[in-house]
């Protein structure tokens, strides 16, 4: 007999249907994928088996939970992993008594104390942690927390939103391995959704597939993953696997950004009488980027890698080290960068959504950057924005809108429209593509291969994905500590590499 | 913990000294003479020049400062001009009704504002949430005044439960001052009450959204759990620092309604000295309310630091 059984279930919000006629079941200590992009209906699937669907949406078919009647459902026979680690603990309590709050819960009469610290000791972290608040901890502790609250009630199934994506390639990996080992020994039963076919390949035997809310694909994940059906689930498989690289008939020019000796420390908190201790967030950074160069950045969360992005935009100075861009020289003693280099290089953020200001229309934002350049009319301006739209696959009359009125993918083309209204020579790209669902990824990837191989764009591309850094860059960079650890051709870099942290982070990445 | 505290109480110390020395010099580098200014423009120069030498005024102002400083060390603050009576016993004598005036104000209308802020964020959108804020608008419209002299109307002059105005002193009679409270109490109370409720409504309707409200249900806890238990706490934070604001407003602020009530409170004390050209009176109350108000945002943030582990440890800083 399965543990849950959902049947046609369908939600919608008002009139808008947005999970249609799903039907799913999960076995005891059987482990089940839903994959899916945003705005498939994954999560309200969730939602709806553990029962936390907001009263306003509206569900229809059925769902049978096979646990005893009487007892409460949450917690005691389906515990939940949810995907953000920053923001899912409550940040005035210390998470030993998160924990301990589910057990007074389910498991009356225990020993609280002692029980707290075996499920500490289960997701592999110190005992001391249990005294700690959540900021004190790193995402990928905090998820490991999360894990242990939702194991206290000793559930029969547990339901993990996307708990690794938020979290960097390592980190990544060893949650998924402590959730499969975890799941094993109790013999738990797991439904795990999943934007990435990958993890899902690597936790479950079973997977559906949904597309905007319908089932598209069933099936065991071997002969998903080995013989898809669909073509949308195609399609994701393919963007899932390594792109492509496309070589550029671009030569590569002379130095256009030098680094040398480039330090960062940041001062900790601490009493103003005491003596001053600090992180050393970048040690003696040296490096080079060449006209139309494609330098990839990877490293670990932490390793420094967006306090170098922010220093060579000028966002931030160092402490100690120069650098060279476009003919100028700024750094520590030589001052602030000069706004005639600040108009020969952009940035594109992680975040599509975070990096547009929502009162302003796409207008006001793609025009801002031309502030820097006050000696083109408004004939030329114009012409610059259309032509930044038009190479980023958008049309003109989209500027009217406001950020809200777009997707994910759209809001990234806008981001790289903006970076390229100043036609600069070096465009900064932290992590472009790791919050755009993997079908928009390669569209957006292909985006930037073009604007390099017309304009001849140098990019410093960080990011923590090995297989994007690999399609994309001449170069790689590896950071670790602060501290380039390793760089070089990528081929000889991740066919060979010699860091240790190199190795570890190819070890960590999820193959379909 | 210890380690902010300590940290700002020297904050806090050095404000205090900033802000006497502004007190101080303001009013000393103000064109003219302060003791002319104190007697009124009929008064003779015999006059003047006796106030100026018991002003001290023939010292430097750098003397009279130190000199200043050193008396309120000494919980001297001098004699006041207009009354002719030690000023530290007159602000001791105000603040026995305005302190107790303002802490049971503070407490009544945090009593009152936070249940209801808290239903009506539970209730969010529905009719006791409507009811609830309607309730705040009024109650943020009334002045306080006109309120003032209707409790009086009504529990003084109809029903006679309280008296309606003026204050024996604590040692006298401590049951009839603490009756005569009541009613200035309710006055101030209410419109700090419809305040703070709309306050902690928008805050715990915001945390209501948060993540770890989620997590908690997820835990087994019933929505009414997760908001007493984990979202109460996390709204407080701005309630807080409006709790700070009216409280140095309700030390001073009050004079309208010490009026209605015929109080000796700190903001007649202040008044008069003013009309008076008591600038002695005038000095030392401004100090003490500044010292009041520094003082109370300084519990403030330790309250801040006590509710919120992440401003204990506080945040990290480049130094570049």
């Amino acid at each position: 007999m399965s543990l849950v059984e959902v049947k046609d279930l369908s939600i919608s919000f008002g009139d808008h249907a947005v999970v249609h006629a799903i039907s799913l079941s999960i076995d005891p200590g059987q482990r089940v994928g839903v994959v899916g992009e945003s705005g498939s209906g994954k999560s309200l699937t969730a939602l709806s088996i553990i029962d936390l669907l907001p009263e306003s949406d509206k569900t229809k078919g059925d769902i049978v939970r096979n646990v005893p009647t009487g007892e409460s459902l949450r917690g005691k026979h389906i515990g939940m992993v949810f995907q953000e680690p920053m923001t899912a603990l409550n940040p005035l309590m210390k998470v030993g008594d998160q924990i301990r709050e589910a057990l007074e819960l389910h498991l009356p009469g225990i020993d609280f104390v002692a029980r707290v610290a075996e499920l500490i000791e289960e997701v592999e972290l110190p005992p001391s942690v249990a005294n700690r608040y959540p900021h004190e901890l790193s995402g990928g502790q905090r998820q490991r927390i999360g894990l242990a609250i939702a194991l206290a009630g000793e559930p029969e199934l547990l339901i993990a939103d996307e708990p690794t994506s938020a979290l960097d390639m390592i980190t990544q990996a060893q949650i998924i391995a402590l959730i499969k080992r975890v799941c094993k020994a109790h013999n738990m039963a797991l439904l795990f959704i999943s934007h990435d076919l990958g993890a899902v390949a690597a936790l479950c035997d079973f997977v559906h597939v949904l597309e905007r809310g319908k089932q598209v694909e069933s099936g065991t994940t071997s002969s998903v993953l080995k013989s898809p059906q669909q073509a949308y689930t195609k399609r994701l498989i393919a963007a899932a696997k390594p792109t492509r690289r496309r070589l550029t008939t671009r030569t590569i020019g002379p130095p256009l950004l030098e680094l040398d000796g480039i330090s960062k420390r940041f001062k900790l908190p601490g009493p103003i009488w005491a003596k001053k201790s600090y992180v050393q967030a970048l040690s003696d950074i040296s490096l080079t980027i060449r006209e139309a160069e494609c330098v990839g950045l990877v490293g670990p969360s932490g390793c420094g890698k967006t306090t170098l992005s922010r220093i060579i935009a000028g966002l931030q100075t160092a402490q100690r080290g120069t650098i060279q861009f476009d003919g100028h020289a700024y750094g520590r003693k030589l001052g602030e960068m000069p706004r005639a280099a600040r108009r020969e290089l952009s940035m594109v953020f992680q975040d599509p959504f975070g990096s547009f200001d929502p009162r302003l229309n796409m207008a006001q934002s793609l025009y801002e950057p031309l502030n820097l350049m006050p000696e083109l009319d408004h004939a030329e301006r114009r012409e610059r924005v259309h032509m930044a739209l038009e190479r980023v696959g958008l049309t003109p009359e989209m500027l009217k809108r406001h950020p809200h009125a777009f997707s994910g993918g759209q809001r990234q083309r806008l981001a790289i429209a903006r970076a390229l209204v100043l036609r600069p020579k070096l465009v900064v790209l932290d992590e472009p593509v790791s919050a755009l669902d993997v079908s928009i990824r390669g569209d957006v990837l292909e985006l930037l291969a073009d604007l390099r191989e017309n304009f001849g764009i140098a990019y410093l591309f960080v990011s923590h994905d090995l297989d994007v850094v690999r399609a994309v860059a001449d170069r790689v960079l590896v950071m670790d500590k602060g501290k380039i650890v390793e760089q070089g051709d990528v081929d000889t870099v991740f066919d060979a590499p010699q860091a240790e942290i190199t190795q570890r982070l190819l070890d960590a990445r999820l193959g379909v | 913990m210890i380690g902010f505290a300590a940290k700002r109480i020297f904050g806090v110390a050095v404000t205090l000294l900033v802000a006497a020395a502004i007190i101080f010099f303001l009013l000393d580098i103000l064109p003219g003479d302060p003791a002319r200014f104190m007697l009124g423009i009929n008064a003779t120069d015999d006059a003047v020049a006796a106030l100026r030498t018991e002003l001290g005024l023939d010292q430097s102002a750098f003397n009279r400062f130190f000199i200043w400083l050193f008396g309120l060390f000494q919980g001297d603050l001098g004699i006041s001009f207009s009354q002719r009576m030690p000023v530290t016993q007159l602000m001791a004598e105000r603040l026995q009704v305005s302190l107790p005036l303002a802490l049971g104000a503070l407490t009544l209308s945090t009593l009152i504002g936070l249940p209801i802020g808290i239903i009506a964020a539970q209730n969010r959108g529905k009719l006791g949430d409507t009811l609830a804020m309607i309730l705040a608008q009024v109650g943020i419209a009334i002045p306080n005044f006109w309120f003032a002299m209707l409790l009086v109307l009504a529990f003084a002059v109809t029903w006679r439960i309280f008296p309606p105005g003026g204050f024996v002193p604590w040692s006298d009679d401590p049951l009839l001052a603490a009756r005569s409270l009541v009613l200035p109490i309710i006055a101030l109370a209410l419109p700090q009450a419809a305040i703070l409720a709309r306050v902690m409504r928008t805050s715990l309707v915001d945390v209501m959204q948060a993540d770890f409200i989620r997590t908690a249900r997820a835990k087994g806890l019933t929505q009414s759990q997760a908001i007493w238990r984990h979202g109460v706490r996390n709204a407080l934070l701005p309630v807080l620092t409006i709790m700070g604001l009216q409280f140095a407003f309700l030390i001073a602020g009050t004079i309208i309604v010490e009026n209605v009530f015929y109080l000796p409170g700190l903001g007649r004390l202040i008044f008069s000295a003013i009309s008076a050209r008591d600038l002695i009176v005038v000095r030392s109350a401004i100090l003490v309310l500044v010292a009041m108000v520094i003082l109370v945002m300084f519990i403030v943030d330790l309250a801040y630091a006590f509710v919120d582990p992440r401003i204990r440890a506080g945040g990290g800083r480049s130094d570049g």
